[in-house]
């Protein structure tokens, strides 16, 4: 009810012959206010009153429907300047002359002057002619406001769309490489592909329900970095060196889900998969109040070196995109490609 | 006829004279309100007074009563001579019921048609000498259109009642107020002198506007 009652108001404020109207009667009684000089305000004051608007009339429309769209509006300020004065001038006049000769002709038996010298009336009607220009420049910067806004409501729509489908990119990125680290386990016969599941399955949990978020806390982003590299750690050489170091105090800070999982990823799939030798894995995340300092170094796999120019992948670019839409010239991301090592760096502030 | 409601007594006359001659005054104030219109602010202003010099001299009206009509002068401060009041001013004297009275007039000229402004001369309070009924008093212009015929002068009144009615019937907008007094409503104009002008210059030639003219002919010497 009061929903509809509102739309019905809305509906009804923005009825462009209400405002018209609206506009007009209000004129009328503030003429009506200035008109009546006596004690009282007469009948034959609101006749004068409706009189002086029909000579007014004339050149308020004759600006908003003819100056203003024909010059104003293109930018031929000068010539509107001009023609706008003329037509005051003109009006002002007839005005004059619609009181001293017409109104006896459209009113006989009533008795009526042209009560205002000419530098009187072309103030009048310079106002209106000022005002109604006025009115319709705050309207035409009401209705470009709103589309602005509207323009902005559609970018972060737009925004939003490619961020969950970038999110949703990431998905069957991990899927499809966690499937395959299974399919070998698997193959394998490893004892480990049960725990190896499980662990998928709450990496799946939190990729599915929890970070599907704008922002989640930092503690569960954390635990699930952790599930990640156990879940790697699982299918990975006994003789591989994987470590995770949280420095700091995790609180109540909250993040952009699955920005640093690629980076991680990665690190298994060029570093560990791919070294016949030593290798590792260290990943390391600083957290302050306000920012997570993330770095992940991995060592250079040797049969891996074809496909360094796939170091990044559809995940890594993934990242770069979302980072830079969320986060902006908020965040620093630094990679580092050595002779026998990858490092990333990436600082972000909360 | 009579003009306006002050009256003014020569001071050399008895004091009996005197009592006769405010009563007399009041008796016209009634008279002269009831039928032609008053304004506070006059019909003239520089741009629009003349002095025309036919008008000076002693006029006849149809009850036999003089009117003398001169250029308007006063004594100076030495009181040694008279100083014009204005180039342009009348001064009026009706001499009528055994009272003299003393206006001062002028004369307008709009859209080529003449019209004599008039208002109590310089002294008229002191001539009433009576502060008691002075306070309660406010002078005002009246005005009428003049029309000249050889020796003869017609005065047409402007209609209090054809104005009252117009107000009354809201057909007129001029800027006045109503004025109760005695049970009867008078109108008193209280429009400025350009609005008065400008009514004036436009209804002039309305018949309904004008009371019958009073003719004055030219009193030979």
């Amino acid at each position: 009810m009061m929903k509809s009652s509102k739309q019905l108001f809305k509906k009804t404020v923005s009825n462009r012959l209400v405002q018209h109207l609206a506009f007009w009667v209000l004129s009328f009684y503030v003429l009506l206010r200035i008109f009546s000089t006596d004690s009282e305000i007469r009948d034959i004051d609101y006749i004068y009153d409706g009189l002086f608007h029909f000579t007014l009339i004339i050149p308020v429309y004759l600006n908003l429907l003819v100056l203003i769209p024909k010059l104003l509006d293109k930018g031929r300020y000068f010539l509107y300047i001009g023609l706008a004065s003329l037509s005051i001038l003109i009006f002002s006049q007839l005005n004059i002359w619609f009181f001293d000769y017409l109104v006896d002709f459209l009113l006989p038996g009533y008795y009526f002057i042209s009560y205002y010298e000419l530098p009187d009336i072309v103030q009048f009607f310079l106002v209106y002619v000022g005002v109604s220009t006025l009115l319709k420049l705050s309207k035409g910067w009401f209705q470009l406001a709103e589309a602005r806004t509207k323009l902005a409501e559609t970018r972060q729509e737009k925004l939003d769309a490619e961020l969950e489908a970038l999110k949703s990119q990431v998905n069957p990125h991990f899927l499809f490489n966690s499937l395959n680290n299974l399919y070998g386990l698997s193959l394998k016969g490893d004892k480990k592909t049960p725990a190896s599941i499980l662990k998928l399955s709450e990496v799946l949990r939190y990729m599915i329900y929890e970070a599907k978020d704008e922002k989640v806390r930092l503690e569960k982003e954390i635990a699930f970095i952790e599930n990640y590299i156990n879940l790697q750690r699982l299918r990975s050489d006994h003789h591989a060196r994987i470590s995770l170091e949280i420095v700091g105090e995790v609180r109540e800070q909250r993040i952009a889900p699955l920005l640093f999982v690629p980076f991680v990823e990665n690190s298994f799939k060029h570093g560990i998969k791919g070294e016949t030798g030593e290798s590792y894995v260290d990943v390391k995340m600083e957290v302050g109040d306000d920012f997570v300092d993330f770095t992940c170094r991995n060592n250079v796999g040797s049969i891996d070196d074809v496909e360094q120019k796939k170091y990044g992948g559809i995940g890594l670019e993934n990242v770069k995109k979302r980072l830079e839409l969320i986060y902006e010239d908020r965040y620093t991301l630094e990679l580092d490609e050595a002779e026998d090592e990858y490092k990333v760096h990436l600082t972000i502030e909360l | 006829m009579d003009y306006f409601f002050v009256l003014r007594n020569n001071h050399k006359r008895h004091m009996k004279m005197k009592a006769k001659s405010i009563i007399g005054m009041l008796a016209l104030v009634m008279a002269a309100s009831s039928c032609t219109v008053q304004s506070l602010h006059p019909l003239y202003d520089e741009k629009t007074m003349i002095y025309e010099p036919f008008l000076e001299g002693e006029w006849i009206d149809d009850d036999g009563n003089s009117w003398v009509i001169k250029r308007a002068q006063r004594p100076d401060a030495n009181q040694l001579k008279k100083e014009l009041v204005n180039p342009k001013a009348y001064q009026i004297t009706y001499y009528g019921d055994s009272v003299e009275t003393n206006l001062d007039a002028y004369m307008v000229k709009l859209d080529e048609t003449y019209f004599i402004d008039l208002f109590p001369a310089e002294n008229y309070d002191k001539e009433i000498g009576n502060d008691i009924l002075l306070g309660n008093l406010l002078p005002v212009h009246t005005f009428s259109k003049v029309e000249t015929q050889d020796d003869s002068l017609y005065i047409y009144q402007f209609d209090s009642e054809w104005l009252s009615d117009l107000i009354k019937n809201n057909q007129i907008r001029i800027s006045h107020e109503v004025v109760k007094a005695h049970g009867a409503d008078r109108v008193v104009l209280t429009a400025s002198t350009n609005e008065l002008q400008k009514f004036v210059a436009k209804y002039h030639n309305d018949p309904k506007a004008f009371s019958e003219p009073d003719k004055f002919v030219r009193k030979r010497q």
